[in-house]
Formats: C-alpha cells, structure tokens, sequence
C-alpha cells in the first residue's frame, strides 16, 4: 500500500458498527453505525482536535484506531503499515506505538494498583525492564509529569484529579509511544489544573516528537492547541480545517451552530446564537440523506435525499454541505 | 519498595501510615461487635491449635474410649462431664473446635476458589464461555443446597472430607454468579481497556484488574458462609454424612447424645450444641460488621 | 420592596469525616434582590453547591450548617420547623440539579411527577386542571409533543428533554427563587445553549430570582447579573458581571481568568495558579487563597482579609485593596 509517509496514520472508509440484540434466544439483531465511511490523515507531529458532541463517534474512533474495537468496514494504516491485517506480534508491537489517555483517571486507573505498579505495567508486558532498573525508569516517568517519588506508593484515590491524570499520563508515554490519542483529557479538571496539564501536555510534545489526536467539545481548548480541527456528528467528518480557519469562515451549519454555542467569558460580546432544533438523533437511525437535516437551520430539499460529499474550498479546508456546492 | 499489604496497615507499624480513616478496615475496627466477634474466633482458633495443651484428656478427645467414666455429669475433675464412652467432653469440644474451623475455612475457601474462577471468566469473556459456564451453573442452582449437599456426601461415602466437598459443590454457583455480574461491569471499565491496549494478554488482565476489583461481595458473602458452613456440615454429621465416629465433631456429638436426652443425660448434647451456637453466631455477626464496614451507604461519609 | 429576596448571612457549614471536620463553608454572605440572576463561580470544594443545597435545606449527611442565618423574605429558613419549611422548600425556592436522571423517579411519567407537585402545593386540584397546566408547562420549556411527553418515562426523553422536564417541575409552583446546580454541565455543548438560552427567557418572563452554580466562567458571563467568587468556602469577590470580567480583582479571580484558553493566544503557555485547592481539613488562620498567591503579604498569612469595596457593589476579600483610601471596610 502506498502511502506518503509524512502521514502518521491514514484512515479510508471506516465503518465501525456496534451490534445490538442477540442473547441465547437470538433475537433480532440491530447494528447501530457509530462510524460511517470516515476518511482521515493525521500528519506526524502535529496536534489534530476532533470536535463533536455525544453519539458522533469520537470515543468509537479512538478505540477502533487502537484495536479495540473491530471496524466493519475501512483501512487504516499507521506508519505505512496496514494495522488491521497484522498477526498477534504485530498487534503487540503496534500497540506500544499508540496510546490513549481517558477522560477520568479515576475510572481509567485500577483503584486497586499503587502509583509504582500502574506505570510499571506497561513495561512488565511490554520490556524486559525489572526490579531496580525498572524502579528508576518509574521514578523518571514520574519526574517528567511533575510528580515525585512520594507518590509511588499511592492508590488512585489518595491523588487529587490532576495528579491521576498525571499518572495516566505517565503510563501512556512509558513505552514511548509514537500517537497519544487524548480522549477530553482535561473535562473532568477544574480549570486552573486544566491549564497545567495542558502546558505539560505541550511540554511533553515538543520534548518527545509526539503526534496527538485530541477529542474534545471545548472550542476554547481546541483553538488553543490545535493544528487541524475535524468536526464530527453522527459518525462523519462534516468539516476539517487548519484551525484558525475553522474559527473564522466556518463553513458548515453544525460548526457554525456548536461555535455560537460555546458560552464565551466576555459579558460584552453580543453574539447572535444559532440555535438548533430538536436534538441529536440517535445513531440507530440516522436520518437519510445529510445526517444534519432535521436540525439544519438551512436546509434545503435535497439535503433530505442525498448526503453531501466534501467539497474543498481553498488548501486544506474541506466541508460536507450542500449549501457549498450550490 | 513494595506497596504495602493490608496486615501491615492493620498492625499500625508507626514507621508505616496510619491505618487510612475512612477505609473498610477503619470503619471495621470501631465496630465494637464485628470487634468482639473477631476476639471470640481468635480465641476458637487459638484453642483449637492448642487443643492436645490444653486439657490432660487428648487421647480421649481423639476418641479413644474410657468406659468406666461413661455418664459423668459435670464435675470439677470433668467440667463438662463424659459422654457415652466415657470420654471428657471438654476435650471432646476442644478438638470438636479444629475439625469446625477447618471445615468453615476448607469450604467457604473450596467454593470461592471455583466460584470466583469461573465467575471471572464467565463475566469477562462472554459468549459461549459465559453461556456454558451460566448453565452449569444454573444447573447446581436448581437443587436445594442442603438436598444437593447430601446427594454428593451420600454419593461419595460418609466422611468428613466429602462432606466438606459437598457442601462446597452446592455453593459454588453463588460465588460464580456474584463474580460474573461484578466482572460484566468491571471489564468496561477504561483501566481495563488501558490494559488491553498496552498489550496486556486476557488472563493476566483477569488476575491483575478484575479478581481483585471483583472481590469485595465475595469477602462479606464469604464472612456471612462461614457462619453456614459450620451448621451445614453439622447438619450433614448430624444425619451421618460427614465424619465419622470416633472423630470429634460437635454435630456428631449432638447426634451422639441425643438418645440420651430424655433421659436426664442433657450434658452430652448441650455442650456440643452450645459451641455450634457461639461459633455460628460469632461468624454470622462477623459477616454482618464486614458487609457494614464495606457499604459505603452506610459508612454514611459522603462520597 | 427593596429589602432583598435572599440575604445569606455568614453561612457556616462543616462536614464530619472520620479525617476530621471538613469546612465547607466559612462564613458566606450575600443579597440577591428579586428578579436578578446570581452566578456563584468556582471550582471543585469552594463550597459554591454546598451554599445552593444549604438554602433549599438538602445539606446531605455528614454536613450540618453550624453558623449564620438565611433570610428568605426576613425569615431565617435555618429557625424554621421542618413544617414550615416545607410550605417554602418547593413552592417558593426550586432547585434544579446537574444529573437529571437523578432527580427524575424512573417509574412515574413525567406527567404524574409534575402533577404530584403541583398537587402537593396546590397549584392544581382537578385532573384536569392539572394535566392543562403541565401540558402548558411543559410547552413553556420548549419541549415539542408536550402530550406525548406527558405521558412517557424519563428513560424515553433525551438528556437535553429531560433537563427541560426537571426545570417544568421545579417551575410548576411559581417559585419565587430557582437555585439551578450545574443545570448544563452534563449538557453537550448545542444543548446546553438551549437550556442556558431558556432559562434566560424564562427568567425575563417571570422575573424569577436565580442563583446560578457553576464552574464556567462563560455560563456566568452570558446568564448572570451578578457573580460570587469562592474558594475554599469564601467568597474572595462579588461583583456585577460585567464589573467583575472588565476588572478582576482578587488574585484568584485574575488566576482563574488568565488559566482559561482563550482566542487569541494560541500556543503560549496556559498561566498557570501554581499549587492546588486546600482540602478544608485545617483551615488556615489566614486567607485560604495565601499559598498559591503571587503577591501574598505577610498579613494575609495571619488575619483573614476583610471585605473591601472596590467600585460600586464590586467588593473584594484581599489585603492588596485593603488600603485606607479604598472606602469603607466590611469586616
């Protein structure tokens, strides 16, 4: 398979469905389609932001990008390597390559494992790595996140959010991983303690030459960090962009809608919201056509009929919308 | 540098922290009855290591008959008098005691090992490992425990040892199905899904990250079965399932001594029965504080 | 009527751990008239949903309120007897909670929960009547099919709708004060901007009083008339909103202000408030904010710091504006 190489991981066509039914009666089985024919390149190094609310599928991409959801459907290669045709040492090897931190370190940390044990693990299955020599290399990992050594004999409970996350963050990187895929990082944080994890974050990136794909919904994050934006709903990109120009010529309804949504702590902007009807539709039963019809404030008839495909408007910035083609 | 075990936060080594405030075994130490409980079954259990010290009649507790003392009623010389072969009773419950403890510890410890096993596994791998090990399971579930606990010792020959086994066959299911629905939710978990994108292989996942989150239902059902097994098996010696004479066991002594009750002879059963009562209760209470100490509702601090 | 709906009076509250005696609250005081929106801002353990639960009386095992008074039109809610304050909690204060899930009875209809309050406080009597008033209710929250809606079980509705149907209920007894608690955190993004959009109008329509707890500085900017600050169970500033964001005053407030990511500086650091929230265990003698305080004095470490205005209805709690050109100290 040919690929440019300065593209970390490239995804054609994914479909990731989740079965629903079943049972020793067997009854009907439903699927719904979380991911729906996604295309996406992340290029080594950069930070790319995917934007959406609940049932877009960002967590499913995330877990089908490592392996632990089985696609349907779709390509994805990482390095130039096609990942879902590997053998079970493959699988291994791949998995040191990419990791992901959680949205809450209290349910993504054993609460049962001390500081010591958790970022040991990775190296346990991963290295040869034991005893004393793997003791120093835990004491680092943890200097590099900003902790100390008193933590190492800590449960997850005794560590306030930042610091769990710290160590999540800390077992990630262990095993020197190539993508970290950040899953809202920082949603369960209080403010002042996002803003710390997100400088180590950026630290770490630079330090290490890590590439991140970031999941989040909060704008103002995202304008901070990002290189690229893609914006999710119902399991397709509907918009990508370099981000300051997602900022400012959104091109689709949705972005334009979540942009005016994000509350701004400036009591003297006066900005008309764009308000959507209705609400999300559940992925079970997507509508036809441009899955944003039914809360579209632009729609027109043939948004009901067929789905837009993307359409680039200069360099870099595609969106899916009718009203672009028009 | 090694994370440091349970006991030693339970000795309060001053070079070690403080027993943690708010922990199950925090909330369980001021409990003032789960704590005389506990007191109590020390005692049992240091008596009945200590049993062949702490009477001059070891021989007889063993069994071995001293017929001119039949009948004895309790005196200063036999503070719980002799039973039918003469033998002293309070030797008699003393070594009545190990074989109690053995059997609580052997069974409640058989049917954890296999419920918990087979729990995890089912609860973690699903589809037709869980459904057959489900209908297994369901199969044991479908008989009275004390009816099916008596077909295997009556299958396998009266002794102590199957009758332990027994018992043990008939709970396992609980534990099993206790373990699967803690190992459903457990393996959703992100710290599970971590582990598996680190590379982590299944079985490793299932003793590092389920069991040990798996296990807290199991310790108070546990606590609460000890109290159980104890009354089941003395049910089953009872009826002549389990040990056999000249073994002590306090079931056996019971069933020993009932012909004699009419007849004025009351000392021979009582005693027995008497110590059958105590240790009961004493691990029932136990289960009773363990549950307490470990639901955080009822701890009542906030979360 | 110019006396204030709501006037909090150094409110203490304390929460009993086997650690120790938490403080939650350490003498909080606050008016809020009628028909204006309060925003109390903070992060995690300032105290800010404790305040809100201790008002409508829901202060939950182990805490106990140990000082101060709360006047609800002049009557202190805290020397009411149980009887009493339920004539109040419910009919003329309604709360309103983050998890909607949580405060909706899975196995009752919408419908019949509404219903069930508006009989409790006799807004309604007849079948009727009621069902024509949730019915209305129910289409002032803007949810479509309000007679489908009336009939189904919460599990049925979306959280966006269920979040509606919490608000109908806490409305339904035309409560004078809505204390609504992170009502949109739980939200995604597009729909939290319809519910903060309708409790906007639905505040402009009844002129009810809100007290708005949340930790998003935007939520406060855009809903709120006038915005507490806490941190460790203090009020460090109180100010109008707009006040408040053109002039930040307490460090904190500055802190937490410059820590949010914002347009416009992309890529430069976050600044970051170094060290973390005090657990309120042992509280020290001075200000709470002290040891992650840039420009902390010495005084600031002994004496707590008094209450200071700033600008009109601006006042801040810090030694840095306690100078004796500064107006009138509050202490």
């Amino acid at each position: 398979m040919t690929l440019a190489t300065t593209h970390l991981l490239q995804i054609r066509g994914l479909s990731t469905d989740y079965i629903t039914g079943g049972g020793i009666l067997r009854r009907r089985r439903g699927t719904i389609r979380a991911i729906d024919q996604l295309d996406l390149d992340v290029a080594r190094g950069e930070t790319l932001s995917v934007v959406g609310e609940s049932g877009c599928g960002k967590t499913t991409l995330a877990l089908t990008i490592l392996l632990l959801i089985r696609p349907s459907a779709g390509e994805i290669s990482f390095n130039g390597r096609d990942i879902l045709a590997l053998d079970r040492a493959g699988l291994r090897d791949i998995r040191r390559e990419m990791q992901i931190l959680f949205q809450n370190p209290f349910t993504s940390l054993n609460p049962r494992m001390p500081v010591l044990d958790l970022i040991a693990e990775p190296f346990l299955s991963g290295t040869r790595l034991r005893g004393k020599a793997l003791e120093r290399e835990v004491a680092r990992l943890l200097g590099e996140v900003g902790m100390s050594e008193e933590h190492l004999r800590r449960l997850p409970h005794q560590l306030s959010g930042g610091q769990a996350q710290r160590v999540a963050l800390a077992r990630a990187l262990a095993l020197n991983p190539k993508l970290l895929i950040l899953d809202e990082p920082t949603s369960a944080l209080d403010v002042s303690v996002q803003a710390q994890v997100i400088n180590l974050l950026e630290s770490l990136r630079q330090l290490h030459g890590l590439t991140y794909l970031f999941i989040t919904h909060d704008l103002s994050l995202v304008h901070h960090i990002s290189e690229r934006v893609a914006v999710m709903y119902l399991g397709q990109i509907v918009e990508m962009a370099p981000c300051e120009d997602i900022f400012l010529e959104p091109l689709h309804p949705y972005t334009r809608a979540l942009l005016s949504s994000t509350p701004i702590p400036d009591p003297d902007r006066n900005r008309s919201r764009i308000v959507l009807r209705g609400t999300i539709p559940s992925p079970a039963n997507p509508p036809s056509g441009c899955r944003f019809h039914t809360r579209c404030p632009a729609v027109i008839d043939i948004c009901k009929e067929m789905p837009p495909g993307p359409t680039t408007v200069g360099g870099e910035h595609w969106a899916k919308c009718h009203l672009l083609s028009a | 540098m090694k994370p440091l075990g349970p006991i030693q936060r339970w000795l309060g080594n001053p070079a070690i922290p403080r027993l943690e405030p708010g922990s199950a075994l925090w909330f369980f130490r001021r409990d003032r009855v789960g704590m005389a409980c506990s007191g109590f079954l020390l005692i049992v259990v240091v008596v009945a290591v200590l049993a062949p010290y702490l009477t001059a009649h070891a021989a007889e507790g063993r069994g071995e008959p001293n017929l001119p003392d039949k009948f004895l009623p309790p005196s200063v010389e036999h503070p719980l008098g002799t039973d039918v072969l003469g033998r002293d009773q309070v030797a008699r419950v003393l070594y009545g005691a190990r074989v109690a403890l053995s059997v609580a510890l052997v069974i409640v410890g058989l049917s954890v090992l296999i419920g918990v096993t087979l729990g995890a596994l089912a609860g973690y791998f699903g589809g037709w490992v869980d459904d057959a090990i489900m209908r297994i399971t369901d199969v044991f579930l479908a008989f009275p425990p004390l009816l099916l606990a008596i077909a295997i010792a009556a299958a396998l020959g009266p002794s102590l040892t199957n009758a332990m086994i027994a018992i043990a066959l008939a709970w396992w299911p609980w534990y099993a199905r206790l373990v699967r629905a803690q190992a459903l939710s457990v393996r959703e978990r992100n710290y599970v899904r971590a582990a598996r994108s680190i590379g982590v292989d299944d079985l490793t996942i299932i003793r590092r990250h389920i069991i040990p989150n798996v296990l807290t239902p199991v310790f108070v059902q546990a606590a609460m079965d000890m109290g159980s097994a104890i009354i089941t098996s003395a049910g089953l010696s009872f009826i002549g399932l389990g040990p056999q004479p000249p073994m002590a066991d306090w079931g056996l002594m019971v069933n020993e001594g009932r012909a004699y009750l009419l007849g004025g002879r009351w000392w021979i059963s009582t005693f027995p029965g008497f110590a059958l009562f105590l240790t009961a209760l004493a691990f029932n209470l136990l289960g009773d504080s363990v549950r307490d100490a470990s639901d955080p509702r009822v701890r009542g601090a906030g979360a | 009527m110019n006396d204030p709906l709501l006037a909090v009076d150094d409110l203490r509250v304390l929460f009993h751990t086997p650690l120790g005696d938490v403080h939650a609250l350490r003498g909080v005081s606050f008016a809020l008239a009628r028909g204006r929106v309060l925003g109390l801002v903070g992060e995690s353990g300032c105290g800010k949903t404790v305040t809100g639960r201790a008002i409508v009386g829901l202060v939950p095992a182990p805490g106990e309120i140990v000082g101060g008074r709360i006047l609800f039109e002049g009557n202190d809610l805290l020397k009411l007897s149980e009887r009493e304050l339920r004539q109040i909690r419910g009919r003329r204060i309604s709360m309103i909670f983050q998890d909607p899930s949580a405060a909706l009875n899975p196995v009752f209809p919408i419908g019949q929960q509404i219903a069930e309050i508006m009989r409790q406080h006799k807004v309604a009597t007849s079948k009727g009547d009621l069902r024509e008033k949730a019915l209305a209710l129910l289409s002032d929250v803007g949810l479509p099919s309000p007679d489908e809606i009336l009939d189904s079980y919460p599990h049925q509705l979306s959280g966006g709708m269920q979040q509606r149907a919490m608000i109908a209920m806490a409305l339904s007894s035309r409560p004078d004060l809505l204390i609504a608690d992170e009502p949109t955190t739980s939200l995604d993004v597009t729909i939290q901007a319809q519910i903060l959009d309708l409790l906007i109008e639905l505040q402009l329509q009844t002129a009810i009083s809100v007290i708005l707890v949340t930790h998003n500085m935007g939520i406060v900017a855009e809903a709120c008339h006038e915005v507490a600050v806490l941190y460790a169970g203090c009020i460090v500033e109180f100010g109008s909103t707009r006040e408040l964001f053109r002039h930040p005053s307490h460090p904190y407030t500055q802190g937490l202000l410059k820590a949010m990511p914002l347009p416009g500086n992309r890529r430069h650091s976050l600044k970051v408030i170094p060290g973390s929230v005090p657990s309120g265990l042992r509280p020290s003698p001075g200000c709470a904010f002290a040891s992650r305080c840039d420009s902390v004095m010495e005084v600031c470490r002994q004496f707590p710091p008094p209450m200071v205005a700033v600008a009109d209805g601006h006042r801040v709690a810090c030694y840095l504006w306690a100078t004796s050109s500064n107006g009138r100290e509050n202490a």
